[in-house]
């Protein structure tokens, strides 16, 4: 049945019209049009125009320094990335911290610095190892990341840190023979850990601004991502990941724990569930390929047969086990 | 908590853990048909793949079997398509053999499922193959005729069927902008024949126009109406300037803008600044120019938007 012309109708239910054989596709057109709110898409167009001017001009802006940089004197390259520090500082405490574009302007402060350490590092030609560049880089940003009150550029700042971090076990340590790069990699998966339990402690503290579900997701998946590929590669290959190994399940038996029973949060769940079940089906298939033996095309099919199964059972119970963690978060009415 | 109740990563869980078991799956099949059974020819890969595609739409004819039998479903049909055409075009070897399998392949998805992204991943294969054996054939003009393909994807968008075929009208849109941001890497750049572009770039400006008539015919408000007019000569000046991606993406920018859909409007977006970042690394002009001409499109549009917040009689706050 067609709705009053009165009643303005969402673009769903006027496809559901036009599917149904109750408009045609010229009237379609025009109940589209009719449904659309006029005045975002007005503030959304002009909002667009500006972005893409300023876009545009941006762009064109960086191309004529990348046309001229080879011939820009040291000095002047120096001076327009600093001129870029300032300008995004002064910005900063202009706009006011408090406000995003202040937090925004203070985020541009901080890049402006790495690419001025990269710019510096490139004219002297220093020697200086790329782990120092982000090291100072990192040490250099931390106050403007403390007085940011900004997620945004605390996760550049982590980001920043163990890239430093991971640059210095790779150059010096790894190189030196001390440390392997699965024991490093594991490592540095574990210090996202540190910084989140930096943050739920200082959200316990009152730091309302710590608040955003997306940060600590992040961190988890800063941590939990390399931790997956050392796990697993200990299961495909490399029996000097075993500790890597058993850090991922550790870790993963922890965050469900954490964020099933003290700070209910079922995107945590889910993604320690979908990694350990992905786990557990590249676990499966090393455990039947190994004692099937496969060498010939008849064990070959009945190994891929089990894995099949085995696949489908694990989907199966994470839609089940999914589902009862839902229920359980709903009941105790904290679900975020 | 039903599939639809569900957030949107609890869904990727279980469509993840779907298409994993589908890859297992069709592994199995590969080693029956190539290892087992000894089958040497690709026409046997396409054979194979029909019982995929067969089975992949039968688990989605089944409609209330929970999101992992559609998941599976939908990993195991695509794969099964795209295994008859790839094994059909090797047999015969002919790309446009391939197009065409894709072609029936994805009619019958459209006769037989409701199911959108199976729908655009078939749309996609064959524009895929339809785009691949222009290249191949070093046809001339190819760039022109892979621009024929937005004016189908928007009129089906515009003016839909009733059956539903919005997949394949959002794959056939997005057709020309992609090729053409992939060509500013020389990916599919050919330099020893007539590639075409100029036709492209008018026939998008004349469907950005058609856009802009179609707002105006519609819109009530003449302060409005007389500032898009404004921003679509403006912006015909800009896709004039700009190479015929640039164009394509404002086009579908000015469409979410039409009709009023914001993914489209993040389409357009993610695409002109992907357009802004390859054009780069395009070797068509020379770094200076290219900066000069980004930063007189970006004037004209920077004045183009004070003008129109000047006349706003709106005062609608930005």
């Amino acid at each position: 049945m067609i709705a009053d012309q009165q009643t303005p109708m969402t673009v769903a239910e006027v496809r559901a019209l036009r599917q149904g054989g109750e408009l045609s596709a010229a009237e379609y057109l025009r109940r589209v049009q009719d449904s659309r709110d006029a005045t975002y898409w007005h503030r959304w167009a002009m909002r667009a125009l500006l972005v893409l001017g300023a876009a545009h001009v941006l762009a064109g802006v960086v191309f004529f320094f990348a046309y001229n940089w080879e011939d820009l004197p040291p000095f002047t390259k120096f001076g327009i990335l600093q001129a870029g520090v300032l300008t995004s500082f002064a910005a900063a405490l202009l706009l006011r911290l408090e406000k995003p574009a202040g937090q925004a302007m203070l985020i541009a402060a901080s890049v402006f610095t790495g690419v001025l350490f990269a710019v510096i590092g490139q004219v002297y030609q220093t020697g200086a190892d790329v782990w120092e560049l982000f090291a100072a880089w990192t040490l250099l940003t931390l106050p403007w990341a403390l007085a940011s009150k900004s997620s945004a550029h605390w996760l550049l700042w982590i980001i920043l840190c163990l890239t430093a971090a991971g640059l210095y076990g790779a150059q010096v340590l790894v190189a030196a023979g001390s440390m392997t790069q699965v024991s490093l990699t594991t490592l540095v998966a574990v210090l996202p850990l540190l910084f989140l339990a930096i943050r739920e402690i200082g959200l316990q503290s009152g730091l309302a601004w710590l608040e955003g579900n997306w940060f600590r997701r992040s961190l988890i998946v800063l941590s939990m991502v390399p931790l997956f590929g050392v796990a697993l590669s200990f299961v495909l290959s490399t029996d000097s990941a075993l500790p890597g190994f058993i850090v991922f399940l550790v870790v993963s038996a922890a965050l469900g724990y954490l964020y099933l029973k003290v700070w209910p949060d079922f995107s945590v769940l889910a993604l320690v569930v979908a990694l350990a079940s992905l786990l557990a089906m590249v676990v499966g298939g090393r455990v039947i390929f190994e004692v099937l033996e496969i060498g010939d095309p008849g064990t070959a099919v009945l190994g891929l047969l089990l894995l099949g199964a085995w696949c489908v059972f694990l989907t199966s119970a994470v839609v089940r086990l999914l589902n009862y963690l839902h229920k359980q978060l709903q009941g105790a009415g904290e679900y975020e | 908590m039903s599939s639809d109740t569900m957030p949107w990563y609890v869904r990727w869980v279980i469509g993840i853990g779907a298409w994993v078991t589908a890859l297992v799956l069709i592994a199995l099949g590969a080693v029956f048909v190539f290892s087992l059974l000894d089958a040497q020819s690709p026409g046997a890969l396409a054979v194979f793949g029909a019982l995929f595609f067969a089975f992949g739409l039968w688990m989605l004819w089944q409609g209330s079997s929970g999101i992992f039998a559609e998941q599976l479903g939908i990993a195991t049909a695509a794969a099964g398509g795209a295994m008859i055409c790839g094994g059909l075009a090797v047999e015969v070897e002919s790309l446009w053999a391939g197009f065409a399998a894709a072609s029936i392949v994805l009619l019958a998805i459209i006769l037989v499922t409701d199911e959108k992204i199976l729908q655009f991943l078939a749309a996609a294969l064959a524009i895929g193959f339809y785009v691949t054996a222009l290249f191949d054939a070093k046809t001339n003009y190819a760039f022109d005729l892979i621009s024929l393909a937005t004016p189908v994807g928007l009129a089906l968008i515009l003016y839909p069927p009733r059956r539903d075929l919005m997949p394949t009208a959002v794959a056939l849109l997005l057709t020309f902008p992609v090729v053409a941001i992939l060509a500013m890497d020389r990916f599919l750049w050919l330099d020893d024949l007539q590639q075409g572009g100029l036709f492209a770039q008018i026939l998008h400006i004349v469907l950005f126009l058609g856009l802009v008539y179609l707002h105006w015919r519609r819109s009530g408000d003449n302060g409005a109406n007389w500032q898009v007019l404004a921003f679509a000569v403006a912006a015909v000046l800009v896709c004039l300037l700009l190479p015929a991606g640039g164009s394509a993406a404002m086009l579908i920018l000015m469409l979410s803008f039409v009709i009023g859909s914001r993914p489209f409007a993040f389409l357009g977006a993610a695409l002109q600044s992907q357009f802004i970042v390859r054009y780069y690394y395009s070797l068509e002009m020379n770094l200076l120019d290219k900066s000069l001409l980004l930063m007189g499109v970006g004037g004209v549009l920077l004045i183009l938007w004070w003008l129109a917040r000047r006349s706003d009689s709106r005062t609608v706050p930005l």
